[in-house]
């Protein structure tokens, strides 16, 4: 990725870098260059890292939701040490790892560095993962934060919530992955008759800064939500030691601002280095300067991508084209992007995505007919888009419904107590909802019914809904994986098999979805498969119950110690085993043999199965010796012979013993 | 009275025509089959459809615990001709592994102890492993379905035998005479299959004098190394099992609830954290004898097969024939020792029960 310089729009104008403080730090042994407020991931983009690893033989791009946690080098053998690079500060002199299985070098990679190239890659060998790397949840927290109300979320709706709190005379803590605040409210732009993103979070930042009564905490994921409780997971640097920060937070109330999540579309290879959701894209370029190349293009069944080439054209980067499966979409942000100049395409989906050299080659195909064209489109990067979808991984993780539906999915009207939705994550569309959501959610959770918040909503004649992106074909097995969703699962469509294969035997069944998907899954990965016809609505919700589920740590307790064993006695499921009438006795063996429990007594030697047992020894009374309960007919002196697994022994009754 | 204390002669009576099948289990699925093949009955099979990628609620296997020697003699025999019929799937169904069966508290190694000799007696290639506690033993060469393909290759393999496959929705009722309507059509017999279907359609209360629903969990965990011993462990004390999947991942299913898995997997597992990758949760039937409850109970409505453990696909060509009234005489005995009438602990037929249903 290259990173903006120069005249650039005002939303993209104020990075978190400070290009005048370089940096430089190690990872895996290799020198790394950023910025002063650079995070290791953006630091390790800016200077071409763009590749996690393989998987099928096919990279798989470093992305903010798909990196593998980082360690201090000396801390390697502590795993829950590891922090996620996205929210690991960069730093001068910090000396990392990556915990994650490396593909050995092979060929002229195994040539010291100084001979060849530095790989784009951190050379993760992705199909030896055995860890997702999403955080481990549910870890003992070192801090706990106890607060009237927790906000998840630093959208639009969140910081309206915590505002509302606060006004309230409640204490509350806000925790926003990000390192700054105002969500993706800016890159939705702005519609007529709704508020002005950019002034209402300066002013609600403001305001919150200076209310005594409420902590922001930026750049800290919530890893999970129940009842009463938020586990937040953020990094603390120590001196050049990067340490987890695990935070709980003890809340009657919570008000889920969670956002939106952007759908990925199915295509094989849309994975690679280079291919960009466009919720992505402008939150790198905006927080640092990062851009995936001078020709990108766009590909989207959203309105809101669209915003992307405007804001390339800002930037002086190029756009290719901006391709839509949709047949007719009307947007403001379309008709903009006509005055542009912008080659427009309708009608059109991605079939499919390759490497090239270090480029990338896109090849489209009609979305109606499936017909795919012969020339790919080469360039250095894509915008990608499937719409917005109301992120509510965490409210299904606390046990709140999920109901799909044509465009997608909603929340239950019912959910977990004391835990609200406010703003995109509730369904709003608009700033001005969003804002009044917040608030909104405030007041039900006090147990007050607040006014319907009002959503600004374009007709659809003028903004076109946005649709799921069209199922992908069946991927060939040359081709790159078709990933479901961009998250840490690697989630993908199954592979057809070689026909040839067939002409000469049964086929085998294909892997089974589960050890496909060995990983918890997001609810990306839920609709990803939603769109491209993996499951049908039926069990979508049953899917994300199952699946989307914060990798906490199982418990397993240690074997308990041996324990006194209880006097003998007939277990229950012996009860009539050898007749009505059956009774204890003590036997002895001829030679002195200890028979263990459960050996079979029958009446010679010539009966052949269990069936035909007549008794069988419970164990050993210390006083009374072996006992075994036989059925009637029996008495004192009866030689019979016990069959202890392979062995047989004859054996002398004693005496009938009561237990 | 044969030596087991089994009736001497009781077959199903009822035969009718057009059945009605309801479960989405493999059994039930099986079953349905069957019925229409063999015993040309006129099918429908009700059930949610299913999907690939679900946590499913069970592990269909050609062995099971048992202590009864009746029940084992019956299953050396069943489980060929269970093989023989899956073996006509388009796609293979069966595999085949060991299974380890391991008791820690003094009860289980006590039933544990009881059935090794059992089978080891019908001349099941069952190994003691060394140690005292956890005691274990091997059970070699155990058939295992596959569910994801069975399930994948059922509908085909059902709609070629004309069975007709309805969505649960479609389910109008069940009536007082034991008949499913579907679609305004009756079906005179209506088999509650499985144990989703059995606590859908309420014959909680109908059974509460043989047992009751369990809350049951099925835990899907990320990848880990090869488990010492064997891929596949029944931990009698809890009834739980857990199975390594191809991808490494352990999924586990028994009658626990939270996070805490049964101590006596812990040394299969070692020190390898194990980290959540799916959950689902089920409610499971749990006789209080430990014996599966067949046929309609005294004041019910419906038939039920329940209770069958993780064998009961093995079971589904002999109940098929119970149903159609076509059963053998040992196998007519056996039905009717654990039919669904029999009283709360039966004798004759008690097993050893991990989860005690009154726990």
């Amino acid at each position: 990725m290259l990173r903006l310089t120069g005249a650039r729009p005002d939303e993209l104008a104020h990075p978190l870098i400070d290009p005048a403080r370089p940096i430089r730090f190690t990872l895996d042994g290799r020198a790394v260059r950023g910025f002063a407020g650079d995070t290791v991931l953006s630091a390790l983009l800016a200077s071409g890292i763009h590749t996690v690893g393989t998987r099928e033989g096919h990279p798989v791009a470093l992305t903010e939701s798909f990196a593998p946690p980082v360690i201090h080098r000396g801390n390697h053998a502590r795993p829950d040490l590891a922090v996620p690079m996205a929210l690991c500060p960069a730093a001068d002199g910090l000396d990392l790892v990556t915990l994650a299985p490396k593909r050995a070098p092979r060929g002229l990679a195994r040539l010291p560095l100084p001979l060849r190239r530095r790989p784009p890659s951190l050379g993760i060998d992705l199909d030896a993962l055995r860890t997702s790397f999403a955080p481990t949840a549910g870890l003992t927290p070192d801090r706990t934060l106890r607060a009237d109300i927790a906000i998840v979320g630093g959208g639009l709706a969140g910081l309206s919530a915590a505002r509302e709190a606060a006004e309230r005379g409640l204490s509350a803590v806000l925790v926003e992955e990000n390192q700054v605040l105002g969500g993706l409210a800016r890159f939705f732009g702005r519609a007529e008759g709704d508020a002005d993103p950019a002034p209402a979070i300066a002013e609600l930042v403001a305001a919150l800064k200076a209310a005594p009564n409420v902590t922001l905490l930026t750049a800290t994921r919530a890893t999970g939500v129940a009842p009463g409780r938020v586990d937040a997971l953020g990094v603390a640097l120590d001196e050049t030691v990067p340490h987890p920060r695990r935070l709980a937070i003890r809340a009657e109330r919570i008000v889920l601002a969670t956002g939106s999540i952007e759908v990925l579309p199915v295509f094989p290879g849309n994975r690679l280095p280079g291919i960009l959701l466009s919720s992505a894209a402008w939150s790198l370029a905006r927080r640092f300067a990062l851009w995936p190349g001078a020709r990108t293009l766009i590909h989207s069944s959203a309105n809101t991508a669209y915003r992307m080439a405007l804001l390339a054209a800002e930037c002086g980067m190029t756009v290719t084209q901006a391709s839509d499966p949709r047949m007719a979409p009307q947007s403001r942000f379309i008709e903009f992007c006509k005055a542009y100049g912008f080659r427009l395409r309708r009608g059109t989906a991605i079939d499919s995505a390759a490497p090239s050299q270090a480029e990338l080659s896109l090849t489209h195909r009609d979305a109606q007919t499936g017909r795919v064209e012969a020339e790919p489109e080469i360039v250095d990067g894509a915008f990608v888009s499937g719409g917005f979808l109301p992120d509510l991984a965490l409210w299904a993780a606390a046990g709140g419904a999920i109901l799909p539906h044509p465009e997608g999915y909603a929340a239950g009207s019912e959910g977990p107590d004391g835990i609200a939705l406010a703003g995109a994550a509730a369904g709003f569309q608009s700033h001005t909802g969003a804002m009044e959501s917040g608030r909104a959610a405030v007041a039900r959770l006090l147990g007050e019914t607040p006014p319907a918040p009002s959503d600004v909503l374009i007709d659809p004649v003028f903004e076109t809904p946005q649709a799921l992106p069209p199922a992908s074909n069946p991927t060939a097995p040359d081709r790159p994986p078709a990933y479901f969703g961009a998250g840490p699962s690697l989630a993908a469509a199954a592979k057809t098999q070689p026909a040839r294969k067939r002409l000469f035997r049964r086929p085998a069944p294909q892997t089974a979805p589960l050890d496909r998907e060995p990983f918890a899954l997001g609810l990306d990965d839920c609709i990803g498969k939603l769109a491209s016809g993996d499951i049908s609505a039926d069990h979508f919700a049953r899917l994300v119950a199952e699946r989307c589920v914060p990798p906490t740590l199982l418990a397993v307790p240690l074997s308990p110690a041996d324990q006194d064993e209880p006097p003998l006695a007939v277990p229950s499921f012996l009860q009539r085993r050898f007749g009505a009438g059956q009774q204890v006795w003590s036997l002895a063996t001829a030679d002195g043999r200890r028979l263990d429990p459960g050996a079979l007594i029958y009446p010679n030697t010539d009966r052949a199965t269990p069936r035909d047992a007549i008794g069988a020894v419970l164990g050993r009374d210390p006083d009374r010796g072996t006992l075994a309960l036989l059925g009637p007919g029996h008495a004192s002196g009866d030689t019979l012979h016990a069959r202890d697994m392979a062995a047989g022994v004859a054996v002398t009754l004693g005496e009938k013993v009561r237990l | 009275m044969a030596a087991s204390g089994l009736p001497r002669k009781m077959t199903m009576t009822v035969s009718p025509d057009r059945i009605a099948v309801i479960g989405s289990s493999p059994f039930a699925v099986f079953l349905s089959g069957l019925l229409a093949t063999g015993q040309t009955r006129d099918v429908a099979l009700v059930r949610d459809p299913d999907a690939e990628g679900h946590l499913r609620d069970g592990i269909d296997l050609g062995f099971a615990p048992h202590i009864r020697p009746d029940t084992l003699s019956l299953l050396a025999r069943l489980v060929p001709e269970a093989q023989r019929l899956l073996s006509r799937f388009p796609v293979p169904v069966i595999d085949r592994g060991d299974l380890l069966l391991g008791a820690t508290g003094h009860p289980a190694r006590e039933a544990l102890a009881h059935m090794t000799h059992v089978a080891a007696g019908f001349g099941l290639p069952l190994e003691p492993m060394p140690g005292e506690n956890p005691r274990r033993v091997r059970v070699r060469d155990v058939r295992r379905l596959r569910r994801a393909a069975f399930l994948a290759a059922g509908d085909g393999w059902l709609a070629a035998r004309g069975v007709r496959q309805v969505h649960g929705r479609d389910l109008a009722g069940i009536g007082r005479d034991g008949s499913a309507t579907i679609a305004g059509e009756t079906y005179p017999l209506a088999i509650l299959a499985d144990d989703a279907a059995a606590l859908v359609h309420g014959v909680e209360a109908d059974l509460a004098k043989l047992g009751r629903f369990v809350p049951h969990a099925t835990l899907l965990t990320e990848p880990v190394p090869p488990l010492a011993i064997t891929p596949l462990a029944l931990d009698l004390d809890s009834g739980a099992i857990l199975r390594q999947r191809a991808s490494g991942a352990l999924q586990i299913t028994g009658p626990f609830s939270g996070s805490a898995l049964p101590a006596g997997f812990s040394d299969l597992i070692g020190q390898h954290p194990l980290r959540l990758a799916g959950r689902a949760e089920h409610m499971r039937f749990v006789s209080h004898d430990g014996a599966p409850v067949l046929g309609a109970p005294r004041r019910g409505r419906a038939t039920v097969f329940l209770g069958l453990g993780p064998d009961a696909l093995m079971f589904a060509p002999m109940l098929a024939r119970w149903i159609a009234g076509a059963a053998s005489e040992p196998e007519a005995q056996w039905c009717a020792a654990h039919g669904a009438t029999r009283s709360a602990r039966s004798p004759a037929v008690a097993e050893f029960a991990p989860v005690r249903a009154e726990a």
